[in-house]
């Protein structure tokens, strides 16, 4: 899954930076005009963002972006973009050493107890001692893993929060352009679903991936008395819960759009005729002049489409980073500690890992998914256009 | 999903009692029943939680969605018509430069007169005749004399318009050139398909 989500990732960056701009350069620049949007909402939620996507990217403005993408003037280069990203999942794991030393030195020392249990008068005293240490490890892992699904979680937040602000400006964009039918039938089905599915990662998936961790951890405890299967079937749940919200919610957003496009776009189509037919003469004109405009609209459209795409994949793409850093010094952990210590920690850490990189997939489902979503209103405009 | 954090915490404590037990009891046969007690125990927290599903009046109540207020559908509809205006204002601005270049090209083709400016007023009200052509006003001059120096004739303000009224300012136009602006008159209603009254040329110095 994660690897689809991967190629879906590079395939919607390949599009996203490659015909918006190609596009812009084909229009005339001088048409846009970005003052006339209420832009505010968005700039709003924009400039409230995370400290770390401020530190980031420290001149994010969603004007200013919107209006470089619309005239082609955005400059970037995609191995400063590849390096730049290298560097950060670079940082983020030098900036987790600490855990996994601390993972590795704790490990090591419940190895070395294990091994010297049988030195004690009583081998209960080595259990009971191997069990503290095992205790201390597994707190301090789950309490850092606590922390990870957090951030995953104030990341769907963030995009569900930004969505909400950017959708009604693309939503008049694509109204004003003529879509009506499309921003009517769009906006309580587009806004409703998007804090549904949200809300149903924020609550149902994330604390369902949590808890199938914790009970793989408490799995490793004892050796006679294993939850494994309860843990798997949390998994599973989860799995099957992001699975239905992510085809319900595409199937939804396709079926709607088109409907309404179609619908516009014959409103579209009645009143080019009307214009052409009844105004003599200069009908075409009108009609022509009418078309130039919307062309223009288009664009701007787009424009902003396509900002709230970057702005989506920035919201998304950063906290994933970090969450898998964390996964990778899970990993790393346990494959450090399986030589010198006994297998039950060293699964302890990389179930820890392997979940991690669950709650990985489910904040890049959403982002994709809220990517599809911008995708679908900024397409369904373009529909409308091409169907007038 | 409370439940659910309660019996994965009821699961926590089960197991580590059960370790606990093991670390305490004697080994023996005691822990095979040590055991079979605290599976059942999980076995227990496990139906409780099942029988409790079955036991709702399945009144679920919807997760408190995000809190952040969005636009409301009429707030997005208000927006898109104001800016639906603004791209028509545009279009219909476009479009009227547009018709006033080309009246003021075909209206220069005309030999006798020099043709300084053209205004096109539009039908912006909504409706069957939006964009219409409701008045094309020409502001035409004398060509310059070039060759033979004739003497200047003095400004003349003429014109065909809506008021019936030809507003030809008589006794300051020749007959000549009052026909000269007519023909052009009729020449740019023809070509729009317009009423003569609805094209006025005005004769200026």
């Amino acid at each position: 899954m994660i690897r689809k989500i991967l190629i879906f990732y590079i395939l919607a960056l390949n599009l996203l930076f490659s015909l918006p701009v190609r596009a812009a350069q084909q229009d005339n620049p001088g048409d846009i005009d970005l003052s006339v949007l209420d832009m505010e909402a968005v700039e709003q939620v924009v400039r409230q963002l995370d400290d770390e996507i401020q530190q980031a990217v420290p001149q994010l403005d969603f004007r200013s972006l919107t209006a470089k993408l619309a005239r082609g003037e955005l400059e970037w280069n995609i191995s400063e973009v590849f390096n730049w990203l290298i560097k950060f999942i670079f940082n983020e794991v030098l900036a987790n050493l600490l855990l996994l030393g601390k993972l590795v030195v704790l490990a090591i020392i419940t190895a070395v107890l294990q091994n010297l249990m049988t030195a004690f008068e009583k081998a209960t005293v080595g259990k009971i001692a191997y069990f503290i240490c095992y205790l201390v490890l597994i707190t301090l892992a789950v309490g850092t893993f606590t922390l990870t699904i957090n951030i995953g979680r104030e990341a769907v937040d963030n995009m569900v929060i930004f969505m909400q602000a950017l959708l009604p400006l693309l939503l008049t964009l694509l109204a004003a352009m003529g879509g009506i039918a499309s921003s009517t039938l769009f906006h309580p089905i587009i806004l409703g679903s998007i804090t549904v599915m949200g809300t149903v990662i924020k609550n149902v998936v994330l604390p369902l991936i949590f808890f199938a961790a914790v009970l793989s951890v408490v799995n490793g405890v004892s050796a006679k008395f294993k939850v494994s299967r309860m843990a798997d079937l949390f998994k599973t749940a989860g799995m099957t819960i992001l699975g239905l919200c992510s085809t319900v919610f595409m199937g939804i957003l396709a079926v709607q759009g088109v409907a309404g496009s179609v619908s516009d776009g014959v409103a579209l189509r009645t009143a080019k005729f009307t214009t052409d037919a009844f105004v003599p003469v200069v009908g075409g004109t009108l009609s022509d002049a009418l078309e130039a405009v919307m062309g223009s609209a288009l664009l701007m459209k787009n424009a902003v489409g396509v900002a709230g795409v970057v702005v989506i994949a920035l919201l998304t793409v950063l906290p994933l980073v970090k969450i898998l850093a964390i996964a990778f010094v899970y990993r790393l952990a346990g494959a450090v500690v399986q030589p010198v210590g006994d297998g039950q920690m060293a699964d302890c850490l990389t179930g820890l890992g392997n979940s991690l990189i669950m709650v990985f997939g489910a904040v890049a489902t959403v982002g994709l998914l809220f990517f599809f979503a911008i995708t679908i209103v900024v397409g369904m405009g373009n529909l409308t256009v091409m169907l007038r | 999903m409370e439940i659910l954090r309660q019996l994965v915490q009821s699961l926590i404590i089960i197991v580590m009692l059960a370790v606990f037990l093991e670390l305490l009891l004697p080994s023996g046969t005691m822990q095979g029943y040590v055991k079979m007690v605290m599976g059942l125990l999980v076995v227990i927290a496990v139906l409780q939680v099942v029988f409790d599903f079955f036991h709702t009046d399945f009144y679920l109540h919807v997760p408190k969605l995000s809190s952040t207020p969005s636009a409301a559908l009429e707030q997005v509809q208000a927006n898109a018509k104001e800016l639906s205006e603004h791209y028509q204002n545009r279009a219909l601005e476009d479009y009227r430069s547009g018709i006033a270049k080309q009246v003021l090209a075909l209206a220069r083709l005309n030999r006798e007169l020099a043709v300084l400016d053209a205004r096109v007023d539009l039908n912006t009200s909504r409706g069957e005749n939006f964009g219409r052509l409701q008045l094309i006003q020409l502001t035409v001059t004398d060509k310059p004399q070039t060759e033979q120096g004739a003497g200047k004739i003095k400004p003349v303000e003429i014109q065909v318009g809506a008021d019936g009224g030809d507003s030809y300012q008589q006794g300051q136009v020749t007959e000549e050139k009052q026909q000269a602006m007519d023909k052009l008159a009729k020449t740019v209603a023809n070509f729009y398909n317009l009423p003569p009254e609805q094209v006025q040329v005005i004769y200026t110095n």
